[in-house]
């Protein structure tokens, strides 16, 4: 019997979809079968990050509206047996499944999973809702903007409001020379902020961008920061203690050693 | 939207201007709101318009109120500023706690969250939300936070906001209250009370 995670930010392009790609792929990485969900019906984006675009045949409302069977809709990842994917309806609104729909298919999902990693769409309207029922644990992703921290605060009212409690909070896009000349939001004002457990840290990263377009998750480039980062995070959701790691890139003398050395730096 | 909703709705511009986060209250209701405001005196008025809008919102599950009170209420419940509840949680965006007593707040009150009290309202925390004591016209209402960066501090009609731009406030508890007829936030100093409040100790 698995867990049921939904990615969640209330703000729009924070990282929601890279960081369910990138944690449910890392997962599978660690050898837990994993079922990826998109959640954002008619805004699929979830395939083509992982790069399983071309492989849909049925989709999550099929499923809901039991128009196929829940296996026929599973797509196989290319990489890892253990990973698979519940793709959105593209032609298709939030409005074609309900609460109710999602919470059967996730019970269904997670008896023959570990995790079930539900990728929510932005706002806090019917897909939210239909995103957070089925949902037992939620993962906030914000960015150091004041903007997306607003958000993921209301997210976070809404989510005590429902049944999940405690949520944990990632936070993504972190440039360390902008902290350090105090122009953007330290780890620290946003914890104080949000007043909820941190899960991890993702610098920004621009091998990210690549990775997205060809889909590839990042966690499966080890010269990747972010990679790193979400590597770390899927440690920790699978109860490892894994410290944050240290977001100083290239400088320091200890490092440059460390990497001539072939350790981690991270 | 049929027309007689249309007129009510213009009619009642200047209450919507007033909500949050453009909140659909129904054209109806506006109506009967206005019509009831209309034989109303100015106290009370305060008072129906304050319940009309928390029961409004009570339909609304997207935005989770915080409501103390029945929904039903009194004169007497809205007049009563004896009463104190305390609010032992955050107050996050979009959440709103509304008593027409006081308000102690274990916790902080976050951007975009709403304490609305009829007596004075207490933060253990920092207060980065909207606050509003004395809501029902209660002048010598005070809010007092260990930390007081409120967006906008409303004590019965008067209404401050937070200056433009960036400003730090000292890392201490302030009290907010109103002197002469402006706003004034100062050092929380304990035992100060008795000092400017003279004529209405018992109270509150």
């Amino acid at each position: 019997m698995g867990e049921v995670y939904v990615i969640t930010s209330g703000k729009g392009g924070v990282g929601k979809t890279t960081t369910t790609a990138n944690i449910g792929t890392s997962l599978a990485m660690q050898g837990y079968r994993v079922v990826l969900v998109d959640a954002d019906i008619g805004l699929r984006n979830l395939d083509v990050v992982l790069g399983l675009e071309n492989r849909i045949v049925y989709d999550l409302v099929d499923v809901a509206h039991g128009r196929c069977r829940l296996r026929q809709a599973l797509i196989r990842d290319r990489r890892f047996e253990n990973l698979y994917l519940l793709p959105a309806a593209q032609t298709k609104d939030k409005t074609a499944v309900n609460p109710e729909q999602m919470k059967e298919l996730c019970a269904e999902l997670k008896k023959e999973s570990d995790y079930v990693i539900m990728d929510c769409p932005a706002g806090i309207e019917q897909g939210f809702r239909n995103a957070t029922a089925g949902a037992e644990k939620a993962i906030v992703v914000t960015t150091p903007e004041v903007a997306a921290v607003r958000d993921a605060d209301r997210i976070i009212g809404l989510l005590e409001a429902s049944e999940i409690r405690d949520p944990v909070l990632v936070l993504n896009r972190i440039r360390t020379k902008m902290v350090k000349t105090g122009d953007m939001l330290d780890v620290e004002d946003v914890i104080e902020h949000l007043a909820i457990d941190l899960l991890g840290i993702v610098p920004d990263d621009e091998s990210i961008i690549i990775s997205t377009n060809r889909g590839e998750p990042a966690v499966l480039n080890s010269d990747s920061k972010a990679g790193q980062a979400y590597r770390n995070i899927s440690r920790r959701i699978a109860g490892e203690e894994v410290p944050l790691m240290n977001l100083e890139d290239g400088g320091g003398f200890m490092n440059r050693v460390r990497r001539l050395l072939g350790l981690r730096t991270g | 939207m049929n027309r007689v909703a249309e007129e009510a709705r213009e009619t009642a511009s200047w209450r919507s201007r007033k909500k949050k986060r453009g909140r659909e209250v129904k054209e109806q209701q506006i109506k009967e709101e206005i019509e009831a405001q209309q034989e109303t005196a100015a106290v009370s008025q305060v008072a129906e318009q304050l319940s009309a809008e928390f029961t409004a919102d009570d339909k609304d599950e997207t935005i989770p109120v915080i409501l103390y009170t029945p929904v039903r209420h009194t004169r007497e419940d809205m007049i009563s500023q004896e009463e104190t509840i305390l609010v032992q949680r955050t107050i996050r965006s979009g959440q709103k706690v509304f008593y027409p007593g006081n308000v102690v707040v274990l916790g902080d009150v976050n951007p975009g969250g709403e304490v609305i009290a009829g007596g004075n309202i207490i933060v253990m925390g920092t207060f980065r939300g909207i606050a509003h004591a004395g809501a029902l016209g209660k002048g010598d209402a005070i809010v007092a936070a260990l930390r007081l960066e409120p967006s906008q501090l409303r004590i019965a009609g008067f209404i401050t906001r937070a200056p433009d731009g960036d400003f730090s406030t000292p890392f201490q508890p302030e009290i907010a209250r109103v002197q002469d007829g402006i706003v004034i936030i100062e050092r929380y100093q304990p035992g100060y009370d008795r000092n400017h409040r003279g004529d209405n100790k018992g109270g509150s």
